[in-house]
């Protein structure tokens, strides 16, 4: 019976066992995201201060705040910071207006709900640049039925495409990121919506309640703290989201869509000119900093408000 | 089988003392019952006796093994947990015989195993479905067969009927004490229901805020609780109390309450004095209802519960609440007065300071027999 | 009493029209794809404004496979999409089991590590990246993508994996390691088999996302024998522009494994997204 196969250890060597435990699963993670994620990251920011490209290699070396100085006199760096406020703020307004509507839509029994549910989130799970790909070739006259619908509408003078026109073109890839968006604000804000307890809107039901009353005084200050967050962070990844408009315009024509992660990438994919591409990356990274330090700050002040 | 010794266990999580200094020793083929109220720290014992909590300090011996830096495996012990923790991946034959599985014994021997225990308990039926499949009491009943299949030197039981319907448990209770009986191993089971402790234990331990506040047999317990946690905590209805202060008449001491009710002792006391502030404890069944005027004390009803076989009669005595226990119907109205006679033999003094005990000294009649038995000798 | 049967028909017709608008809306762009795909070329621009062509055809389809470099880029995405699905879950289930099971110093501070990744711009490490594989021939090289790619997607598998291993009581584990099991051999033979539909959906998760990847693939892969569906199928496109159906049709085989992986972790999607944004 009292056979121990194990031999008692020394308490501290099952200390320091427990202790190294958690650490030991966590390693690999950690160890990829260090080399990959943080070390390049380090780098970047160092190449913001050299001069760093590809096509001329011997042109090298510490130059310090040059690029920055360049930057501020670049007219397509500050177009491209309208552009990036512009296609954020469109795209994330309607991206959240259609996804809590569908959500709302769905936060209801009927008949057929689960495949409804399945395909209207399809566009969510279709890879970006077929994404983008599929809307430029809708806005395409040739192929495309797009341009012809909006000339029977009155909206174009001539079925012509609107991503070569420099006042239009904007549109083309905000209407792909909606298309592709709504699927992740209807989930969250559906996930969301199904966690309000029913008892709360039959109490409100009761109490006599119209729908309009319930939505304002229930609905939403429920869905507030989630909204607040998934608004946060999707502007923060919309506006570093460059794929779409790197496959419908490449930022053109005439950077009428560039932003700034699309100028970014395409400083460094097709110029190589890499430490000038880290420079703007560092001044974006620090923008969105900005956004989020004034938006946490924002959020607490609010609560303390209470 | 095997004993067990608990030395002065301590335990903290971060700053909070969980466990302060707990010493117990459990005899071999003992059924201890833990009972105290929810964070008394009988789950977290329960759970560092099978090495699935650190302690903070102290030693414990299962057998004459110090088995402090042992894991949970090596412990040779068997848990049943409240939610019974059946793999529920797993049909219920290779749930029962998992520990053996573990161990590499021979699939055939493991199914001999579970086959004997199965049919002891009338599983036989169930053993190809899956823990999903099965009712509340026969998942209560496969956590018990996985533990005796194991043939530990210990069981361990963590609240293991709270799960279930009334019914069930109590029919599951009679169980579990048929399995001790047969078995004869070493039992440490933890329970916040005192009806359980009471008809499971061969001895109680009642914790509470982490001290072990009195260990005993059951009614040794009830009879005579040694502080007022133990004393309200043990019984259902539990015991009621009384506010009082000593006073002496003729070289007798006697009890009155805040409106100058004078109580009797029939017992001698020690450390009585005059003006001691005393909780006079009296369980609900040791209260009368007289019908005449002449009870101790003068009570206006409350409440009155009948649950067929009895009757619980709630009372105000001097803003507070008195519980009467009666096997028979009384026909007591709400808003009544009720003349309540106490069963003075039986009342419990505490100090009303420290909660402890008062206890006796011994009768004189005890006295007369104890001279007499060494006269003799 | 007519009345209000009256209004709540008149809603729910409202309700269904509604999300009839909103289905049209998901589902037209991917029909028009298939619609080009299956229109012989002869129609493309004589019927290019009607909603199905009068003639039928799978040749396009047929070229992409025969005639084109699509089955490579296919097979390409399939290996990189399926070794950084594979390698990130093995990743993230340690990593999330860490989260779950322990308490350990530093927890806060790598859960905001893994936050800040989240938010981080992906052009930031553009450069760098390319920088730093280039003289460890990693560019032009599908092992380099599946680095890349695992790094990126391991936070939020994490966080994903975290939730799923929240599900599992702790019970279990406890009782399996009473009853004689290490903590390891807990893991594998109770949690593990316990968390596989998780790790199937963080399979499909971490798939999807690395089958849609473009950026660095168009950065660091130049060699089409290398390239993945991304990069081949936007370089067909910028230099072969006129063959539409071909082009739509390789669009269409592109889309076939994210929609299978979307209908196995459709069921996950809520669980997972709701995770990711309230803890990432």
């Amino acid at each position: 019976m009292n056979t121990l196969v194990t031999q008692p250890k020394s308490q501290k060597k099952i200390d320091l066992q427990r202790f190294l435990e958690p650490y030991l699963y966590l390693s690999p993670a950690l160890i990829i995201i260090a080399l990959v994620i943080i070390t390049p990251t380090l780098v970047g920011i160092s190449y913001a201060f050299q001069s760093i490209e590809l096509l001329n290699p011997f042109n090298g070396g510490w130059i310090g705040l040059t690029h920055f100085k360049t930057l501020f006199s670049d007219r397509y760096f500050f177009s491209a910071l309208a552009n990036t406020l512009d296609w954020t703020l469109i795209s994330l307004f309607f991206q959240f207006s259609l996804g809590l509507g569908l959500a709302l839509l769905l936060n209801r029994k009927f008949a057929g709900r689960k495949l409804v549910q399945a395909l209207v989130f399809l566009p969510w799970a279709v890879p970006t640049f077929l994404s983008g790909l599929t809307w430029a070739w809708l806005f395409n006259p040739i192929i495309g039925i797009l341009p012809h619908w909006m000339t029977s509408l009155g909206m174009l003078p001539e079925p012509y495409n609107i991503l070569s026109d420099p006042h239009l073109a904007m549109y083309g890839p905000i209407v792909a990121n909606v298309w592709f968006g709504i699927p992740f604000f209807a989930i969250t804000l559906l996930a969301a919506l199904q966690s309000v307890p029913s008892d709360l809107y039959e109490a409100a039901g009761i109490d006599g309640a119209s729908s309009w009353q319930v939505f304002v005084k229930i609905t939403l200050p429920f869905l507030a703290p989630m909204i607040a967050i998934t608004v946060m962070l999707r502007t923060i990844w919309i506006a570093n989201f460059a794929d779409l408009i790197i496959v419908m315009t490449s930022g053109g024509p005439a950077n009428s869509t560039q932003t700034l992660p699309s100028y970014i990438f395409t400083t460094a994919y097709r110029r190589l000119d890499f430490g000038y591409a880290s420079a703007m990356a560092v001044m974006l990274l620090i923008l969105l900093l900005l956004y989020t330090a004034i938006l946490l700050k924002m959020r607490s002040k609010l609560s303390n408000g209470d | 089988m095997a004993s067990i010794k608990l030395n002065n266990i301590c335990k903290h999580f971060d700053q909070v003392e969980v466990l302060k200094s707990v010493n117990i020793d459990i005899q071999h083929g003992e059924f201890v019952v833990l009972v105290g109220p929810s964070g008394c720290g009988k789950s977290t014992l329960l759970r560092s006796i099978a090495g699935l909590e650190q302690i903070t300090s102290g030693d414990i011996y299962i057998g004459d093994t110090r088995v402090n830096e042992l894991a949970p495996k090596d412990r040779d012990i068997s848990m049943v947990f409240q939610s019974y923790a059946l793999y529920p991946h797993m049909s219920v034959e290779r749930n029962m015989g998992f520990s053996l599985e573990v161990q590499k014994v021979p699939k055939a021997q493991i199914k001999k195993a579970v086959k004997e225990v199965a049919e002891s308990l009338g599983l036989t039926e169930l053993l190809d479905r899956k823990p999903k499949a099965l009712s509340g009491g026969q998942r209560q009943r496969v956590a018990m067969g996985r533990a005796i299949v194991r043939d530990p030197k210990v069981f361990l039981f963590d609240e293991p009927l709270s799960n279930l319907d009334a019914q069930l448990r109590v029919h599951m209770r009679l169980e579990i004490k048929a399995l001790h009986q047969r078995l004869q191993s070493t039992i440490i089971y933890v329970t916040h229901d005192q009806v359980e402790a009471m008809t499971l234990a061969d001895r109680i331990v009642v914790l509470n805020g982490g001290i072990v506040q009195q260990v005993g047999p059951p009614l040794e317990i009830y009879d005579t609780p040694t502080n007022l946690f133990v004393a309200g905590f043990m019984g259902s209805p539990s015991m009621n109390f009384i506010k009082t202060t000593v006073a002496e008449a003729g070289g007798e001491f006697y009890l009155e309450t805040q409106t100058g009710v004078k109580l009797a002792l029939l017992h001698q006391y020690q450390d009585l004095a005059v003006g001691m502030r005393i909780c006079c404890g009296i369980r609900p069944e040791h209260i009368l209802i007289l019908n005449s005027t002449s009870g101790h004390l003068q009570a206006r009803v409350k409440a009155v519960e009948p649950t067929g076989i009895s009757e619980q009669i709630y009372c105000s005595f001097e803003g507070a609440d008195l519980c009467i226990y009666s096997m028979q119907r009384t026909d007591c109205k709400e808003n009544q007065s009720v003349s309540l006679q106490l069963d003075l033999q039986r009342l419990h003094l505490f100090c009303a300071d420290s909660g402890q005990r008062l206890q006796q000294w011994p009768s004189i009649a005890e006295n007369v027999s104890l001279g007499q038995a060494s006269a003799s000798s | 009493m007519s009345i209000i049967v009256f209004t709540n028909f008149l809603k729910s017709v409202a309700h269904r029209f509604a999300i009839l608008l909103y289905l049209v809306f998901a589902l037209f762009p991917l029909y028009w794809l298939l619609k080009i795909a299956v229109t012989p070329d002869k129609l493309l621009y004589s019927e290019g404004v009607k909603l199905w062509p009068s003639e039928f055809t799978w040749v396009n389809f047929e070229l992409v496979f025969t005639q084109s470099e699509f089955p490579t880029f296919f097979m390409n995405s399939a290996i990189v999409s399926s070794a950084t699905a594979l390698l990130t879950t093995l990743i993230a289930a340690a990593a999330g089991y860490a989260f779950c099971r322990f308490k350990f110093r530093g927890k806060l501070i790598i859960t905001g590590l893994l936050l800040v990744t989240q938010m981080f711009p992906l052009v930031m490490v553009l450069a760098p990246i390319y920088k730093i594989m280039a003289p460890l021939g990693l560019t032009n090289s599908l092992l380099g993508l599946v680095i890349i790619y695992t790094a990126f997607n391991v936070p939020f598998a994490v966080f994903l994996m975290q939730s799923f291993f929240d599900g599992i009581p702790r019970d279990l584990e406890e009782s399996a390691m009473v009853e004689g099991c290490s903590r390891f051999q807990a893991l594998y033979k109770v949690i593990i088999p316990l968390t596989l539909p998780g790790m199937a959906a963080t399979l499909g998760f971490v798939f999807t996302a690395a089958w849609s990847e473009m950026l660095f693939a168009l950065m660091l892969i130049s060699d089409s024998s290398v390239s993945t569906f991304p990069v081949g199928l936007l370089n067909f496109v910028s230099k072969f522009a006129v063959q539409w159906g071909q082009m739509m049709a390789a669009g269409v085989l592109a889309l076939i494994p994210a929609c299978i992986f979307f209908v196995f972790i459709q069921r996950y999607l809520v669980q997972g997204l709701t995770a990711g944004a309230v803890k990432g």
